[in-house]
């Protein structure tokens, strides 16, 4: 998903560990700063909020029962370090950001349609009822 | 109509360090045009669907588009991909109202959703990608 078709070349940053990481299971075994990568351009405002804003769900781990996967964490002033920004479950495929392509990064633009292409091999591809 | 009142933010993290891109796709590659159906959903003659359709149509072979409020299942017949947007969320109190979409947990065509709408979305049809 991050080759093809489009090659995806994320710019790293470092940025302070969110404090509410810390409140999870490990989270106070995290470093002080994470590495990450833009996919939209955001603000970066006094204390670490930034905008537009996104979604994550809570941390799951790929899970082939349910045919669900993580694909990608964000950074989140919310829930726990891993929270999932971009998930694949059956034919779904959730894109947690919310900046339209213009405002997108370069790399994110080309994760975006990779996301699109990614999700079209699971056509008929129904989720799984709940376990 | 389910609502939520929380939400997160907008980076990815660390964890793609683990998939950082070793192999090369060329460029060539990327300007041809992807033989797929793509049909964005989403509210009409806005910038944000402008702005949407005009990447898809760069790279796409065919790109409809349908207004979210009145899609049906049906409308994404013929297209290999349906991409559900929502350039505004509607606050009610301190919630957020999950917008209605035709496209259940039955529906088998792939569909990509977007954002904190993207999410209510997924949660109301109980799928992980949800806010859960």
């Amino acid at each position: 998903m991050f080759e093809k078709p489009f090659k995806v070349e994320p710019v790293y940053e470092m940025w302070e560990t969110p404090s509410n990481y810390r409140g999870y299971p490990g989270g106070k075994e995290l470093p002080d700063k994470l590495k990450v990568w833009r996919v939209q351009k955001t603000t970066d405002e006094p204390g670490g909020t930034t905008r537009p804003y996104g979604a994550v769900s809570r941390d799951w781990k790929s899970d082939k029962n349910l045919d669900a996967e993580a694909l990608v964490a964000g950074y989140n002033k919310g829930k726990m370090s891993g929270a999932v920004a971009v998930g694949r479950h059956g034919n779904f495929l959730q894109w947690g950001f919310s900046a339209p392509p213009s405002t997108m990064t370069e790399a994110g633009r080309s994760f975006f349609l990779n996301c699109v292409c990614y999700i079209a091999k699971f056509e008929g591809k129904s989720p799984l009822p709940p376990r | 109509m389910k609502k939520r009142g929380v939400f997160a933010t907008a980076l990815a993290t660390m964890a793609m360090s683990l998939w950082t891109p070793h192999g090369v796709e060329g460029a060539d590659a990327a300007r041809k045009k992807i033989s797929l159906r793509v049909l964005y959903v989403g509210d009409p003659a806005t910038e944000r669907e402008k702005d949407f359709v005009g990447l898809l149509e760069k790279h796409f072979a065919k790109v409809g588009k349908a207004d979210l409020g009145k899609v049906e299942a049906k409308d994404g017949d013929g297209f290999d991909v349906v991409i559900v947007d929502y350039s505004g969320l509607t606050i009610k109190g301190n919630a957020i109202v999950t917008p209605r979409i035709p496209f259940g947990r039955d529906y088998s065509r792939p569909i990509l959703t977007i954002a904190a709408a993207g999410a209510l979305v997924c949660d109301s049809l109980g799928l992980k990608t949800g806010y859960l």
